[in-house]
């Protein structure tokens, strides 16, 4: 009887231990696959871009004048983009639109290379067409700054001349 | 594989264990050429149908007499036993060919009780398994789910990045703009500026022209009264008339109220 239970504690022993032991390497074993590969080092990046992010957002200020993408990309093709534009403005609020001219300036390496392109044109047409294309124009990017505007009175018309500036960057931003 | 067994019957040895032992048939069977299992296969089935007794009167083992060899024909010995002789368990020696083969059978209730062993441990090895397999698609499910927060998490992040990326380029370019000094001159502050001439105006001033200049408003008026009904913003004439009968009249940016005071 002895025999047959130390016999039985010789096997119970092992066993429990070849178990503990699989049941450990199982264990391991599956919390490796359930992890995606380098898991932990896209959690740092998305941390880190995340922490950056909001620093950046945290100081941002929401009292700018400024649209979202004020300056232009490209100056070359500012002038012919602007004409059409203004052309496609004017045409919908039923304006007659004429004069148009464009005058690149000097970029200004001082303040980032911003190269100013001075334009100005004529429109005429019933005040609230001039008055709406001066509110589409206000909304359109990049953004056109005001010098002068001079609205003339005429019979039931106003002759609206318009003189002002966009900005292009001439090198390489974010 | 062709079945083509070089078949014999031969009576067993005589029995060593007991004189009461049962009495053991012997058949040597060859099968052809061939992989392990399928001469195994072919070998039951020789023994099965050569049996010397019908199947339900016999119980009968079978004993590779050579090993395996690639492109040779196994032999086997088919060991058989009368079922009524067998009752319980006994072990004999046989000598089949030349070779001395141990012949043991087991009682009906050591047969069950290895039968019933083998089934609690073959359901054992069952439900180990399922757990097991259960528990990979667990986790494989889980590491799926993972990645999949982890791929929203990402894409937010890059979201919230490229935010912070454009507002870093707005905040640069209201730096680059300001210093240009066109802060005053969005088309905005413009027409806010003549959204309040329109709204200021009184009712009996004939405007002939409106002028904005850097944010500073001239109007060309007929007549010497003031144009403007309100008085939020400082309106001067000047001294001498433009044209005849027509005056041109300044309007300080709103801002200027504070430091001019009232007209």
């Amino acid at each position: 009887m002895m025999r047959k239970r130390r016999a039985q504690t010789d096997v119970v022993v092992p066993a429990l231990t070849v178990a503990g032991l699989s049941a450990a390497v199982l264990y391991l074993l599956l919390s490796l696959i359930s992890r995606p590969p380098d898991l932990s080092g896209r959690l740092a990046q998305v941390e880190r871009n995340t922490g950056e992010a909001e620093q950046v957002l945290a100081r941002s200020s929401t009292d700018s004048p400024y649209l979202a993408h004020a300056i232009c990309e490209d100056p070359s093709a500012a002038p012919i983009a602007l004409r059409q534009r203004l052309q496609s403005a004017a045409a919908s609020t039923g304006l007659t639109f004429s004069n148009f001219s464009t005058t690149p300036g000097a970029p200004d390496e001082a303040i980032g290379g911003l190269e100013p392109l001075s334009l100005s044109f004529e429109a005429s047409g019933r005040y609230d067409a001039v008055v709406s294309l001066l509110g589409a124009l206000a909304k359109a990017e990049p953004q056109i700054f005001a010098d002068k505007i001079d609205l003339k009175s005429q019979t039931s018309t106003v002759a609206l001349t318009f003189s002002g500036r966009i900005f292009c960057s001439t090198t390489a931003r974010l | 594989m062709s079945a083509a067994p070089d078949l014999f019957l031969a009576e067993a040895a005589p029995p060593q264990s007991s004189p009461q032992s049962p009495t053991v048939f012997v058949r040597t069977l060859s099968a052809p050429p061939g992989a392990p299992w399928d001469q195994a296969r072919v070998a039951a089935l020789e023994a099965r149908v050569g049996a010397p007794l019908p199947l339900d009167e016999v119980i009968y083992q079978l004993h590779r007499l050579e090993s395996w060899r690639p492109g040779q024909p196994g032999r086997y010995a088919a060991c058989y036993v009368r079922t009524e002789e067998a009752g319980g368990a006994f072990q004999s020696k046989v000598e089949v060919a030349g070779r001395s083969i141990t012949v043991r059978f087991l009682s009906a209730e050591e047969r069950n009780r290895r039968a019933l062993r083998l089934g609690a441990a073959a359901l054992a090895v069952a439900a180990v398994a399922f757990l097991v397999g259960g528990a990979f698609t667990s986790a494989l499910s889980l590491r799926s789910q993972i990645a999949d927060r982890l791929t929203v998490v990402e894409q937010t992040a890059t979201v919230k990045a490229r935010g912070a990326q454009a507002e870093e380029r707005m905040h640069q370019d209201a730096k680059f703009l300001d210093s240009e000094g066109v802060r005053q001159l969005t088309l905005a502050a413009a027409l806010s500026d003549l959204a309040w001439a329109a709204s200021a105006k009184a009712a009996d001033a004939h405007v002939d022209a409106y002028h904005w200049d850097h944010g500073r408003i001239a109007v060309e008026v007929r007549g010497e009264t003031a144009p403007f009904a309100q008085i939020d913003r400082v309106a001067v004439k000047d001294d001498k008339p433009l044209r005849p009968g027509v005056w041109l009249w300044g309007i300080e940016p709103a801002k200027a109220l504070n430091h001019a005071g009232p007209p």
